[in-house]
């Protein structure tokens, strides 16, 4: 891997070991990687499925909070 | 007793029959959100902004663009019959070469017309990404900083030969060069200029003259990349037309 950019390398890489290791959960049909960034709330990292339409649903863009009641409710 | 049996029963039946009726004020009440309504259109737009992320999750103070999802978004934009043009918006500070490079083929193996708009900056990869596009196109004030992989790139897992670097290189050279009007003199040129940029050697392009080295096709803002947008899809449409 290598990474090409404007940015110093130092500062793009900084506190690179301080993410946390993500945990697979089934959600909206999907199997996604979510990181938790609070006690109720997590943060999609990766969606994994097949269906190519899956990755143009809004709530399966990674980036999207969202609350553990949610995931539970679905 | 029968009758008042069933006068108790009726009301909760009621009840039941008003909370199926309105899901959005269920979804307010239970999760405190509601879906916003989604108006149709024939185009799709895909923002590559902030560094482009490949193999490693970058840390959190990095604004990423995911590639393993772009990826098989462009599989779906591709696929989908009610899709009919890609606009791509970038603002992108480089990243991981080889994701990079991905996106840039996958946009550039579309059939679907595909149009590109340079806002802010396009740098280092991002620019494999803006030339990959049908037709591109850069705002007035956006500037690219074309300068060489191997100054400023971190190898991870590779042998960091200079050999190595220099095929990398010549990898991003060749999909330039073949996907925009750029020749590779001119191209090489850019990259390896001395004096332009404090800290490293290359350039920094800015709206006219991206155009004026053949780089960008037009320059312009989203007015004139949607015209031209629509104008590719209605070209399609009728080249399709005279097919059958």
């Amino acid at each position: 891997m290598i990474i090409w950019s404007i940015i110093p390398t130092d500062t793009i890489l900084q506190d690179l070991d301080k993410i946390p290791p993500p945990t697979e959960i089934n959600y909206a049909g999907s199997i996604i990687e979510v990181l938790s960034i609070s006690p109720t709330e997590c943060q999609i990292v990766r969606v994994i499925n097949s269906n190519p339409n899956a990755f143009l649903m809004p709530e399966l863009q990674p980036g999207k909070v969202l609350t553990y009641k949610q995931i539970t409710c679905q | 007793m029968l009758y008042n049996d069933n006068t108790t029963v009726e009301p909760t039946k009621k009840q039941k029959k008003e909370k199926k009726s309105s899901p959005p004020i269920e979804a307010i009440q239970e999760l405190g959100t509601t879906n916003v309504p989604v108006a149709k259109s024939n185009i799709h737009v895909i923002t590559i902004i902030g560094q482009i992320e490949g193999h490693m999750v970058l840390p959190p103070q990095n604004k990423t663009t995911k590639y393993e999802h772009i990826l098989p978004q462009l599989v779906a934009i591709e696929q989908n019959a009610e899709i009919e043009g890609l606009l791509l918006l970038l603002n992108t500070v480089g990243g991981d070469v080889e994701a990079g490079l991905a996106i840039a083929e996958m946009i550039a193996s579309m059939s679907k017309p595909t149009v590109s708009i340079v806002l802010g900056g396009g740098h280092s990869i991002g620019v494999p990404i803006a030339v990959s596009a049908t037709q591109s196109f850069i705002v007035e004030s956006a500037s690219m900083t074309i300068h060489p992989i191997r100054l400023t790139g971190l190898v991870i897992g590779a042998p960091s030969s200079f050999d190595y670097l220099e095929k990398m290189q010549e990898r991003v050279n060749r999909f330039v060069v073949s996907h925009s009007k750029v020749n590779e003199q001119k191209w090489k040129e850019l990259l390896f200029k001395t004096g332009e940029l404090s800290r490293d050697i290359g350039t920094s392009v800015v709206g006219h003259d991206a155009v004026k080295y053949g780089l960008i096709d037009q320059v312009g803002g989203v007015s004139e990349a949607l015209q031209s947008l629509n104008q590719l899809i209605e070209n399609q449409k009728q080249s399709k037309g005279f097919k059958q």
